[in-house]
């Protein structure tokens, strides 16, 4: 049941902290003041991708006048870890890849702590590198973790002992020999998905002091600062309310910033720091060699198809590149098995999902937790078996497409779903569109293509989201929260949830800073759940906090609960048409039918918690929640230079389900700052390594998209087929515009000239190599019987 | 080793003892307490640390603050407090999601505002030449652009 939209949802409502963020008064970890006592971090990183350490001597950079704290991994016993604790805070015994933060000083300035790093002499004992999945699962590999099967894991986890495999997922449904029997056309192809970074503008972050009282606070850019208080409490041996965790302002996550990364270092330092604040920003190389990145991912896919059009059969295996640390790929493994099949109906299903160890950084999930990687996979190949098929690419999905009552997963039924618009909106933004500009060169060829998507909210057993509604003597509205806002506009959607619910005016509403010791509850700000779980427990809190102000006003005016509402920042009664301001209600109380004059302030409290894993009907691995999935689909126009192979995108068009639009305007910008992230992903960014070291660790060789890269056109496309159990029928939409995009162009790069590059980025180079290097002749259509531009 | 310099920050003169190898950003933030100006990169590739010096855009991580002795510096607080142009553009960009995260916003505006004095209603592709030089990551830029937009139209009628 969805309730109507008050009057404050589904209209433009400009963000509560803009103000500060454009007059420069809005402050991040680096921003905060502290006193002359401040000590400065800085890191020893290991040059090398994989070696023993036999030997650390720090003893010159202890005794130079200034250094206070030097520490080693010797100095920390405990492994940080989520789903698979195989970090380390420092390196210890071993260095896994290059960058891999070494020692830690803290000094008096930044030069001495520069200084006291090359003061340390580590002795390396070099072992093999692994850089590639193949290698990495090849017989007689070196193992990365050889200790692997004695790490602290999650019920979901399922390494393989004795190899680099850390997680092993799988899911099958039906029977894919029929599957294939079935099919008209097979086709079966290999796609590539490198590291890349997420590249929030601001790096990672912290300053943490120890407390009189023997607590520690810390002060740091995260997206999740109760996960981070408990993993870093569980790592250092601290209990756990001995560490707390506040959070100003973030910018920017994307992923990156909710696994602990140095801000570990941080809170061990502070313990030996005698009360003093100790402050680790790291630099951009830091950034892009020492913290986390997305996995890399080789996808084996094979599918099959009837003479109907209709998908017969699906097979997926996807490899992740873990770099070195298999944390947050456990969680990806298993999520991808499940819904690593794009939005389609498949009656015949085989998914496997494993991670592995290389050499390379650590990684983190990022912006869609593996369904980036995995749809730029499988929309090239729905669209390339369609084309076999003889089929138009669009038309295709749209015939297999999902829709609300089919069975998916293993018996589950699909909620109402808006896949088919979304598909519609954006083909038709696309290809109906006039030509572009003059008509173009005769070496520039023009194409247009388009991905569909699907994303889960998958939400693990420990994972709630609490608030609070606090309505002050002083009238002010204060909503806690855990969730942090990293631009994605989760306060602005709190304010105006609050302010809805209470039928107030959103000025006298509030976000109270995030502090672990202070706000409710969070699991993480990611998997852009934020808008359901914490959004319904804000309606929680304020539904609670309302009916405390009805019941206390209904005593005093001795009428029924029922006769009364908020309406207007009043509380009115529509029996007996009495009214009282919430302000003077608030500031003044009310007179009670004993004559008293009485005054309290109200606070609610709310709490969603999700379902449960739920045990496969076949049998097998349990079956992680699946609240809702969101869809959409996103179609580009490009022009490919054929000399060059160099792809621009000239528009491009972005349609996804949000079941309600609270704030359309944020979700607009969510969607364009997603596409467009997307789009550099597809064309620009890899991480380059040579034998796992970094080639381009700086913005000059990490190419990001600036403001000329941008389409001419990139139009945002809302659609809403209500969510019944979202706030108000909403669904969350913040990672889920990057995961079509670079599929998205792919296919337009196809219908261009005809090739398809199976390997991210899509450079210049891997186009024109395709064009006339390795060409895959069973699927090649001549370029020259493609038209300057194509129609559907 | 420390010299002594001259320097007008936000129209306030004054007398700092400053290391030769300090940036003007580091000086800005740390010394003065002007944090609007943010490090992201450090090798002037990102814009975030964007200022004015003698009118002049420059990224403040590759200024030595010795080279700004006897100069005008002006930052977002200096404009965000009395400056036209800005508060048309902090509206603009308030009105048109111009930030989201708000790191690279400083700068961004800084390197607006830069623009509008010098062309009052610049199109869309001299918008994109000169705000090139600012990465943000969060917007996709086409907020932005608007904003931009906006900003100058409403400088225009004022006028």
């Amino acid at each position: 049941m969805v309730a109507r939209k008050p009057h404050i949802l589904g209209k433009p409502f400009p963000r509560v902290e803009g103000q500060s963020k454009l007059t420069g008064a809005f402050r991040y970890v680096d921003d905060i003041g502290f006193d002359s006592d401040l000590l400065h971090v800085r890191l020893l990183h290991s040059p090398h991708a994989h070696a023993r350490i036999l030997n650390i001597d720090a003893s010159a950079a202890q005794s130079l006048p200034g250094v206070h704290v030097v520490i080693t991994g010797r100095d920390i016993e405990g492994r940080l870890g989520m789903n698979l604790h195989d970090r380390r805070v420092l390196a210890k015994d071993r260095v896994r890849y290059v960058g891999e933060p070494v020692a830690a000083i803290a000094a008096e300035s930044p030069e001495i702590a520069e200084h006291a790093v090359e003061l340390i002499r580590v002795e390396y004992e070099p072992l093999p590198g692994v850089f590639t999945v193949e290698a990495s699962v090849a017989d007689g590999a070196t193992l990365i973790h050889p200790e692997l099967e004695t790490y602290a894991r999650g019920e979901f986890v399922f390494p393989a002992p004795g190899t680099n495999v850390n997680q092993n997922c799988y899911f099958s449904q039906g029977n894919l020999e029929k599957g294939w029997a079935n099919a008209a056309v097979v086709l079966e192809r290999t796609y590539r998905s490198p590291h890349v970074h997420h590249v929030s503008m601001e790096p990672h972050g912290g300053v943490a002091q120890l407390e009189a009282d023997g607590t520690v606070t810390m002060w740091a850019s995260t997206q999740a600062p109760f996960l981070q208080r408990h993993l870093i409490s569980q790592a250092l041996g601290l209990a756990p309310d001995q560490l707390r965790v506040i959070t100003w302002g973030v910018g920017g996550g994307f992923g990156g910033k909710v696994l602990v990364s140095i801000e570990a270092i941080v809170v061990a330092l502070a313990l030996r720091a005698g009360g003093r604040p100790v402050k680790l920003v790291l630099s951009r190389s830091e950034e892009f060699t020492s913290t986390f990145v997305r996995p890399g991912l080789v996808a084996r896919i094979k599918m099959g198809a009837g003479a109907d059009g209709r998908l017969t059969a699906v097979e997926a295996h996807y490899s992740w590149d873990c770099g070195a640390s298999g944390d947050a790929t456990a969680d990806i493994a298993w999520a991808t098995a499940y819904v690593g099949t794009g939005p389609y109906r498949i009656p015949n299903l085989q998914i496997t999902s494993r991670s592995v160890y290389t050499n390379h950084p650590p990684s983190g999930q990022m912006r869609g937790n593996g369904m980036a990687e995995v749809h730029w996979a499988i929309e090239q190949h729905i669209d390339a078996l369609a084309r076999k098929l003889g089929w138009d690419a669009v038309a295709f999905r749209l015939h297999n497409a999902v829709k609300g009552g089919d069975l998916i997963l293993d018996g589950r039924v699909m909620h109402a779903t808006g896949l088919d618009q979304c598909i519609r909106h954006a083909a038709d933004a696309i290809w109906s569109a006039k030509t572009m500009g003059r008509r173009p060169a005769a070496h520039k060829r023009r194409g247009k293509g388009l991905a569909a998507m699907w994303n889960a909210v998958i939400l693990r057993a420990q994972s709630e989201s609490f608030a609070s509604v606090e309505l002050t003597p002083e009238g002010v509205c204060l909503i806690g929260i855990g969730g942090v806002d990293v631009g994605q506009g989760v306060y602005t959607l709190a304010v105006q949830l609050a302010a809805s619910e209470l039928g107030l005016s959103p000025d006298r509403v509030q976000v109270s800073p995030i502090d672990t010791g202070a706000s409710p509850q969070e699991w993480q700000g990611q998997s852009s759940h934020l808008t359901l779980s914490t959004g319904n427990a804000i309606l929680k809190a304020a539904h609670a906090a309302k009916g405390q102000i009805l019941e206390f006003v209904a005593g005093g005016w001795n009428e029924p609960i029922g006769n009364l509402d908020i309406v207007e920042a009043s509380v009115i009664s529509y029996a007996s048409e009495r009214s009282i301001a919430l302000t003077a209600l608030l500031s003044e109380g009310m007179v009670m039918t004993d004559g008293t004059r009485q005054r309290r302030g109200f606070r609610g409290e709310g709490r969603f918690t999700p379902p449960k894993a739920t045990m496969p009907v076949a049998g097998g691995q349990p079956i992680p929640p699946v609240l809702h999935f969101t869809v959409g689909a996103m179609a580009t126009e490009v022009e490919v230079d054929s000399e060059t192979g160099e792809v621009k995108v000239l528009r491009a068009a972005s349609a996804f389900d949000v079941g309600n639009a609270i704030n359309p305007d944020i979700v607009r910008s969510q969607i364009r700052g997603g596409a467009m992230q997307g789009l550099s992903v597809a064309l620009l960014e890899h991480l380059i390594y040579d034998d796992g070291v970094p080639l381009n660790a700086t913005f000059l060789d990490y190419r990001l998209a600036t403001i000329q890269d941008l389409p001419q056109s990139l139009e945002p496309i809302i659609v809403e087929v209500p969510q019944d159990t979202g706030p108000y029928g909403a669904r969350g939409v913040g990672e889920h515009s990057l995961i079509p995009a670079a599929p998205a162009v792919a296919n337009a790069v196809y219908d261009a000239v005809g090739v398809r590059v199976e390997t991210l980025p899509i450079t210049g180079e891997r186009v024109w190599q395709a064009m006339n290097v390795n060409f895959d002749a069973e699927e090649r259509e001549p370029a020259r019987n493609l038209p300057a531009s194509t129609s559907s | 080793m420390t010299y002594r310099i001259d320097i007008t920050v936000n129209g306030q003169a004054q007398q700092l003892e400053v290391e030769p190898q300090h940036t003007l950003l580091r000086v800005l933030r740390e010394r003065l307490g002007l944090t609007g100006a943010k490090n992201a990169c450090a090798t002037g590739e990102c814009g975030a640390c964007s200022v004015l010096v003698n009118g002049e855009l420059v990224t403040a991580c590759l200024v030595l603050v010795v080279e700004c002795h006897e100069a005008e510096v002006v930052t977002i607080e200096g404009l965000a407090q009395t400056d036209e142009t800005m508060a048309a553009l902090q509206q603009a960009f308030l009105d048109h999601n111009g930030a989201q995260c708000g790191f690279c916003t400083s700068g961004m505006l800084m390197s607006a505002a830069a623009l509008l004095k010098r062309t009052s209603r610049p199109d869309e592709e001299e918008i994109r030449a000169n705000l090139v030089g600012n990465l943000c990551r969060c917007t996709g830029y086409a907020d932005i652009i608007k904003s931009v937009q906006v900003a100058s139209r409403m400088r225009r009628t004022e006028h």
